[in-house]
């Protein structure tokens, strides 16, 4: 008797594994954080000249030596799991990854690097008109967010205004980062007028995270330093701009959705900005809102604009090493209610479904996380 | 314990593993300079299937490929902290069969 026909020893069944949960694929997962990155050929399409003919590629202007350094891969990091270009690929890739359906990131990450501003509007009105035309048209299950030029509010209102009747759109896209005013000063508030007259959400995710062209962040030297923790303080500073400006006094029903800011953080500020402002409070009648509303104080306490105000994208959920931790820290951040589940994809930093069905997380909570929150929480509806 | 014949020596390609189911537990079965090792191929940071993972034939470390965490085969080691440890086990080569033993 040889090796191969003993009976003591069973024949392995060779597989090629799914590493997505299969539990995931019954939720009808709704992914809040995924990028889109058209050809930037079928984006010339839509510009006008001179664009058309001048801007032959992607004016990309951020720096890929900090993530070529920490993860041992050329470029950004930012097509790691491959590149969705195009309807059919979005709707591939999101069935592989269990998702129902997606909300599309404007995927040309750093579009407010680009300083010229009539280049900037010409890449946001294509890519634009592009998803309008040619992307959310193939299927109900695909929904964007309109990329505008937010550090022009006028100009970014005026884009909102011109493709916001589309009913594919949900949102509208910002970033924070080092060399990015927090959006939350008054001199945005043509943003947040067409936003709330369309109802549309305002997502605020991680963008220019070479922080290190900000004075604050110029000493840093790593990736983690400049994605992990930077990012999480620029993150921050948008929330309190938000808040402490009585952006939520005047736009009661803006719906802010914070992405790639980090999360854990949220109990902090709340418990330390309530405390400052109580001690503090004189200089809130001083900002353009409270002015202009011949307002001394804010309507609530900071903390209880958290719930009515913003929610957060998951994605990179960071497990404490101690799964006590982890269910704490969810508890004490409302996560199960405060959460959508984004997977980031196809960046470095992508994060399926699986941590969802850690046991820390209710079944309740499970179906919050990854539908229920996202549908409650976008003004448009996601079904449609 | 249970042995899983995986195939014959002559199956396996440097550096490109040969993914099997063994009663509930999915591993990867690697040749890396004519030595067999095996490991588990959910990788324990998120799951992804190591098996999908760039392989460092001359370093034995196979890359993650959704987060890039660097494990050593060997020792199932993480390159950057030793204490994160991946679940392996044991190859052995019986008349030029490759064999897990769990």
């Amino acid at each position: 008797m040889n090796v191969m026909t003993d009976p003591r020893r069973e024949h392995a069944k060779r597989i090629k594994p799914d590493p997505i949960d299969p539990r995931g694929r019954a939720y009808k997962v709704v992914d809040t954080d995924f990028h889109f990155v058209p050809k930037w050929d079928d984006l010339r399409r839509y510009m006008p000249e001179p664009f058309k003919t001048e801007l032959t590629r992607y004016p990309l202007v951020g720096s890929d030596y900090m993530p070529k350094y920490a993860t041992g891969l050329e470029g950004t990091g930012q097509e790691v799991q491959g590149i969705a270009s195009n309807a059919e690929d979005v709707i591939r890739v999101i069935d592989e990854i269990a998702v129902e359906t997606v909300i599309l990131t404007p995927g040309f990450q750093r579009p407010q690097s680009i300083y010229n501003p009539a280049m900037l509007s010409v890449v946001c009105s294509a890519f634009n008109d592009y998803v309008r035309h040619e992307v959310l048209p193939a299927s109900k299950r695909i929904k964007a967010e309109i990329m505008i030029n937010h550090r022009d509010p006028a100009t970014g209102a005026a884009e909102i205004r011109r493709v916001g009747e589309d009913p594919g759109f949900v949102g509208v896209y910002t970033e924070f980062g080092a060399n990015y005013e927090p959006i939350g000063s008054a001199r945005h508030d043509p943003i947040y007028d067409a936003a709330t007259e369309y109802k549309l959400a305002v997502t605020s995710h991680i963008g220019v995270f070479w922080q290190q062209f900000s004075p604050t962040h110029q000493g840093t030297r790593t990736w983690t330093e400049l994605v992990g923790i930077s990012a999480v303080c620029t993150s921050m500073a948008v929330v309190g701009s938000m808040i402490m400006q009585g952006l939520f006094d005047k736009y009661p029903d803006l719906r802010v959705i914070m992405k790639e800011g980090g999360f854990w953080w949220v109990p902090d500020f709340m418990a330390r900005a309530d405390d400052y402002y109580l001690s503090h409070p004189g200089d809130i009648q001083l900002v353009e809102r409270k002015l202009e509303a011949a307002e001394r104080f804010l309507r609530k306490l900071p903390s209880e604009y958290m719930d009515s105000n913003f929610r957060f994208s998951s994605q990179p959920v960071c497990m404490p090493s101690d799964p006590n931790h982890f269910k704490m820290l969810m508890e004490i951040c409302n996560g199960e209610n405060w959460l959508l589940y984004s997977s980031d994809w196809p960046h470095a930093t992508f994060d399926p479904i699986n941590w969802v069905f850690n046991p820390a997380i209710s079944e309740q909570g499970r179906k919050k996380i990854l539908r229920e929150n996202a549908l409650a929480w976008f003004p448009r509806s996601l079904e449609g | 314990m249970t042995d899983y014949i995986i195939g014959r020596t002559g199956d396996f390609t440097e550096g490109e593993p040969i993914t099997i189911e063994a009663g509930r537990r999915t591993i990867a079965v690697y040749r890396l300079e004519n030595e067999f090792y095996a490991i588990a191929n959910a990788c324990p940071h998120k799951g992804a299937s190591l098996c999908e993972g760039k392989v460092l034939i001359k370093e034995k470390i196979v890359r993650c490929p959704w987060h890039h965490w660097n494990w050593e085969i060997p020792q199932g080691k993480l390159e950057a902290d030793g204490r994160q440890k991946l679940r392996t086990f044991n190859v052995v080569v019986e008349d030029d069969s490759v064999i897990v033993r769990i």
